[in-house]
């Protein structure tokens, strides 16, 4: 009873407090709040049952790992109907199989920050133009209609903004790793 | 290595010249299935559509639209595993 009580008291201190991280990873493996609801109580709950064997160092990574997991577990038996599904191009599942799946994009607080900064350094245009395509998911004709101008200037501003974010990420020895570790991954499998 | 060197010769500069607009899905099909051949024998340009993807999903991350509510029945649904006596 009384070890009972410490894994609740030890759930709550360490666990709990990450709830909201754990939900916008989930959101942006997901883009659906329905499902990114069931995978961080999935996530809580398996959490929750390895407590005990986890030794309470970085629990937010930690939890991050475990919806991750559960998320590319989740994939895998949705797979078969996934590919039959004319609305999800081949080329797509294709550059994000196996090891270049998303999930593996959003488990490093500091590439995180890094992009941040990034975006944050970009021109009020440019940062503009990557809200409204990245973030508000508008296409290239939306959002040019939308800022009233031709879409040649969107593609240009877009791809731009991005590279220049791209450049300064390649250019961060903090984000060598990360974006390194990227290349390695890649190189492998071809 | 000649097959790398091969793919990274192939026609790289045109795969990166429409790179983005392939990933945001706003190429025509011809081009598209193009660029998808070549990512799958250049580990270069494939690498730098990962690099973009993981950018992309990063900022997708930050900004997730969070609503209170959700959070705090999260929350709630946390606390109840902990005490399943409080729910």
């Amino acid at each position: 009873m009384a070890t009972e009580t410490s894994k609740q008291t030890r759930f709550h201190k360490i666990i709990v407090p990450h709830t909201e991280n754990l939900y916008r990873t989930a959101w942006a493996l997901t883009r659906s709040h329905i499902e990114a609801e069931d995978l961080v109580q999935e996530t809580l709950l398996k959490a929750f049952n390895a407590l005990d064997k986890f030794d309470g160092r970085y629990p937010k990574a930690w939890l991050m790992t475990i919806a991750r997991n559960t998320y590319i577990n989740k994939s895998k038996k949705k797979k078969p109907e996934l590919l039959k599904d004319p609305d999800i191009t081949f080329e797509h599942s294709e550059l994000f199989a196996d090891h270049t799946d998303p999930a593996a994009l959003v488990v490093d607080p500091t590439f995180d920050a890094g992009v941040e900064i990034a975006f944050n350094s970009l021109r009020p245009d440019a940062r503009h133009v990557v809200e409204l395509v990245d973030l508000k998911g508008l296409s290239y004709a939306e959002t040019a209609e939308k800022l009233n101008v031709p879409v040649g200037t969107v593609m240009s501003r877009l791809h731009r903004a991005r590279n220049q974010m791209k450049q300064s990420l390649e250019e961060s020895a903090a984000l060598d790793g990360e974006l390194n570790d990227a290349a390695k991954e890649t190189e492998r499998d071809v | 290595m000649f097959k790398f060197w091969k793919a990274r010769n192939f026609d790289c500069s045109k795969a990166a010249a429409d790179l983005q607009s392939y990933l945001d899905g706003e190429i025509g099909a011809e081009t598209a299935s193009k660029i998808s051949s070549h990512l799958r024998q250049c580990v270069g340009c494939k690498t730098e559509a990962v690099k973009f993807e993981r950018i992309k999903l990063a900022l997708q991350r930050q900004n997730a639209p969070v609503n209170a509510e959700i959070i705090e029945n999260l929350q709630q649904f946390a606390s109840n595993i902990a005490d399943p006596n409080q729910a």
